[in-house]
């Protein structure tokens, strides 16, 4: 039997909250914010065509100040699409191919030897990360050496090397991508890492019509023009924009029911669930609401921004167990399940209406 | 434009909250009120079927029903009241309801504009009528049901009580009763109609068959029936005993009837004559109009024979049944009451006076000694057959041929007046009333072990005057 939630109960309002509400967003700094965001998800359907969803997403996730982690087959534009966006937004990027025998200096960059007017200092020569868009790209291929070492760099925005710690460029983000077939010599990410990823995106292929399209407007070899809409400045302006939208406390109380639904005896639908989402879930799950709530020019959240990202923050935060790994059963499945076992703002109805 | 759009809204909202309030009062009111009205059904139904006891709790079960009633209705506000959401959840469900996302919600925390009213606003909730008035019907049904219902003991209730004996005035009304029906000489219709008055009396509840009411009915009906067979007895033998005087008489004139009689003899002969028929009239009407008459055939048998017959022709086995059913009329009567003495003839009261009359009038035609005259000294007849003066009466008997009745029983062998017997003759011992030294003073009622139904009247009172 399901145990109660003891988030179900009733919501509170907290002064913290209260302070929250101060700095709220402004209806025409939301509308200015929607616009440059529809200039940026435009600016990256002529990179990814036919993927809008998969677009917007990436757009929000971004916005959402969120690492991103790509999954799907090769040649689905995954590469194309991050240096779209570093060019879109006017940013550095950097694509760093991950193999098995990568090292963590390799990314993060190594002090070296140099003789400078007659003394010889250690020099550090920064690696790839120092960039505000990272690709890691087949990520699942560097050893779990390696892939720590991106830990610190996604959660901390810095890395240490010679006990020195040096912060990275702002904004900051990882899109890493990961090859489902393939898996002979890989090193699938532990789930800390995994958690660290704001998003989850399946890649797949577009319709006839799309490849119709990428046929007639790409030409092998030739990277698609992309105009810069925004500055590094302009971006940050919406990001800072994307903190002040507001949060209802009932959708809060959503996003808690939902994350604590998620563990093993919570839920109906998480049987089957060996380990469920973190609170770093919650946390991502609010950050990204509100800018996809910035992005459809609102100042507020809502429940369907919860609804439509719940497959994306949860999926790959959801652990199976194998009896359900089995009966196949997938991570999307339950967080499918949860959203329609989990009603936002229910209240407990009389039998005598309907 | 921003205002009335909130003004709507809040209103929309205490609406809600008012119709969920409402809601709840009414899911926890329903089964509690459908459960109140099983159980007072259920008492009901329980103590109608326990004989007596539904005058007594009637009031109560509704009083206790409708105290619960009342109690569970402010329960039932007390839970509604703690089931009512909070004012902001309530937004947020109306919101989500409204598919807003959330706008209601923010513009309620006064963080963005107010959101249009949906046309659908109204449909949001709709009231599950099946719901509601299922269990209220459910409970008009069991209510009406108990109202409707008689009380009547069950079965269950009658079986596991103790019968109650029938009192004893009953008891005897009803084995009075009983023995008149086991009598065709009476009227089954009007014994029916008594049985039944017995049995609509022992309806009654077993609890109120020793009541001082129905005790008394008892009484009276038993009182009634003792009645009305001591009164059919008592025609019985006035009948009987005028149908006797008259062949008696008849027996007497037929004897002599050669010799002339005396004025005085013709007129005494005539007024005994009217008063054995107006005896024989009002002793008949008596049968007829009794709560308990004698049957139309006995009736109209005995008509015939009382005024038309007396003295007349009548086959001796019509007369012997007609005999036979006053004797039965007469055994009818309780013994207590003294009209049993049928046969005796001289009995007590008008019996001795008609015995009386009649041997007056048999001493004034000559056929016997007045009392006080001086007698014969003993039985008049001879040793032997005295011989049949009306010839050879066995062969008249085999032909069923009408015939002359005679003085004395029928058909009797006159020769045998007196049975042999151990016991004492009819002697009253203490007729003497003097007062003996230290003796007793109490004079008995004499000569009561007497074989009197082996005597003739005239000739046990002839003994009983010779022994004085």
């Amino acid at each position: 039997m399901t145990a109660p939630s003891p988030l179900a109960a009733p919501f509170k309002l907290q002064p913290w909250m209260s302070k929250m509400h101060k700095e709220v967003l402004k209806d025409h700094e939301a509308r200015e914010a929607a616009a440059k965001s529809a200039l940026l998800v435009e600016a990256m359907e002529r990179v990814l065509i036919g993927q809008s969803e998969l677009v917007k997403l990436t757009v929000n996730g971004v916005l959402a100040r969120g690492h991103i982690l790509l999954e799907g087959l090769p040649g689905l534009g995954k590469t194309e699409l991050v240096k779209g966006l570093s060019k879109a937004l006017g940013l550095s990027s950097r694509r760093i191919q991950f193999t098995p025998d990568l090292l963590p200096g390799d990314i993060t960059g190594t002090a070296v030897l140099q003789e400078h007017e007659g003394q010889r200092n250690m020099v550090f020569n920064p690696g790839p990360i120092f960039a505000n868009v990272v690709m890691a790209d087949e990520i699942n291929r560097a050893s779990p050496k390696t892939q720590s070492a991106m830990l610190e760099a996604m959660q901390e925005h810095c890395v240490t090397s010679m006990g020195v710690t040096r912060r990275l460029p702002e904004p900051f983000f990882v899109l890493a991508t990961q090859n489902p077939i393939e898996l002979e010599g890989t090193y699938p990410l532990p789930e800390a890492q995994m958690d660290r990823f704001l998003f989850k995106l399946d890649i797949r292929q577009g319709g006839p019509e799309a490849l119709q399209r990428i046929v007639m407007e790409r030409e092998m070899g030739i990277s698609p023009e992309v105009p810069q809409v925004m500055n590094a400045e302009d971006f940050t302006g919406l990001l800072a924009l994307s903190r002040r939208v507001h949060l209802p406390e009932v959708l809060a109380a959503y996003i808690a029911r939902l994350v604590d639904a998620s563990h093993p005896g919570r839920s109906k639908a998480a049987e089957g669930v060996r380990y469920g989402a973190s609170p770093r879930a919650a946390l991502a799950f609010a950050t990204a609401i509100k800018a996809r709530a910035l992005m459809q020019g609102r100042i507020h959240a809502g429940f369907d921004d919860v609804r439509a990202l719940a497959v994306p923050i949860l999926a790959h935060r959801i652990l199976l167990d194998y009896r359900a790994r089995l009966e196949g059963q997938t991570s999307r499945d339950i967080v499918l399940k949860l959203l329609e076992e989990i009603k936002p703002a229910e209240i407990s109805s009389p039998s005598v209406l309907k | 434009m921003s205002s009335s759009t909130e003004h709507l809204w809040r209103a929309e909202v205490r609406a809600s909250r008012r119709r969920l309030a409402l809601a709840w009062w009414l899911d926890r009111i329903l089964p509690a009120q459908a459960v109140l009205a099983l159980l007072t059904a259920l008492a009901g139904f329980l103590v109608k079927g326990m004989p007596g006891t539904w005058e007594l709790w009637n009031d109560l079960i509704i009083l206790i029903a409708a105290s619960m009633l009342f109690l569970a209705v402010l329960a039932a506000a007390w839970l509604a009241r703690r089931r009512l959401p909070e004012e902001s959840r309530l937004v947020a469900h109306l919101d989500e309801r409204l598919r807003l996302n959330c706008a209601l919600v923010s513009a309620w925390e006064g963080l963005g504009p107010w959101p249009d009213l949906p046309d659908r606003l109204g449909e949001t909730r709709s009231w599950d009528w099946r719901r509601i008035f299922a269990p209220l019907l459910a409970s008009s049904i069991l209510l009406a049901a108990l109202a409707w219902c008689p009380a009547k003991p069950l079965p269950f209730f009658r079986g596991s009580e103790q019968p109650r004996e029938i009192p004893m005035a009953m008891q005897e009304a009803q084995r009075l009763i009983e023995s008149a029906e086991a009598h065709p000489e009476l009227d089954q219709k009007a014994v029916a109609a008594l049985k039944q008055r017995t049995e609509d009396l022992l309806k009654q509840p077993q609890d109120s068959w020793y009541s001082d009411s129905f005790l008394e009915a008892a009484e009276n009906l038993r009182k009634g029936v003792e009645a009305q067979l001591a009164q059919q007895a008592a025609a019985a033998k006035t009948l009987n005993q005028a149908i006797h005087s008259s062949l008696e008489i008849a027996a007497a004139l037929d004897a002599m009837e050669e010799m002339p009689l005396s004025p005085e003899a013709k007129d005494a002969l005539e007024k005994f004559h009217d008063k054995l028929n107006a005896s024989a009239r009002e002793a008949l009407e008596q049968l007829a109009s009794s709560g308990l008459p004698a049957s139309p055939e006995l009736l109209k048998k005995l008509q015939d024979l009382a005024l038309d017959k007396l003295g007349g022709e009548i086959a001796p086995g019509e007369l012997d049944a007609l005999k036979e059913a006053l004797k039965n009329l007469a055994d009818l009567a309780p013994a207590e009451l003294g009209v049993l003495d049928f046969d005796g003839g001289d009995g007590s009261g008008d019996a001795s006076a008609w015995d009386n009359e009649q041997g007056d009038l048999l001493a004034m035609l000559g056929l016997k000694k007045k009392d006080g005259q001086p007698g014969d000294g003993g039985v008049d007849r001879g040793p032997g057959d005295g011989g049949d003066p009306l010839g050879d009466e066995r062969a008249r008997l085999k032909a069923a041929a009408p015939f002359h009745l005679k003085g004395g029983k029928a058909g009797q062998d006159p020769g045998i007046v007196i049975k042999a017997s151990k016991r004492a003759p009819q002697v009253d011992k203490n007729a003497w009333k003097g007062q003996t030294d230290g003796g007793s003073a109490v004079a008995g009622d004499g000569g009561s072990d007497a074989e009197n139904s082996e005597l003739l009247p005239e000739e046990a009172q002839l003994l009983k005057k010779f022994y004085k």
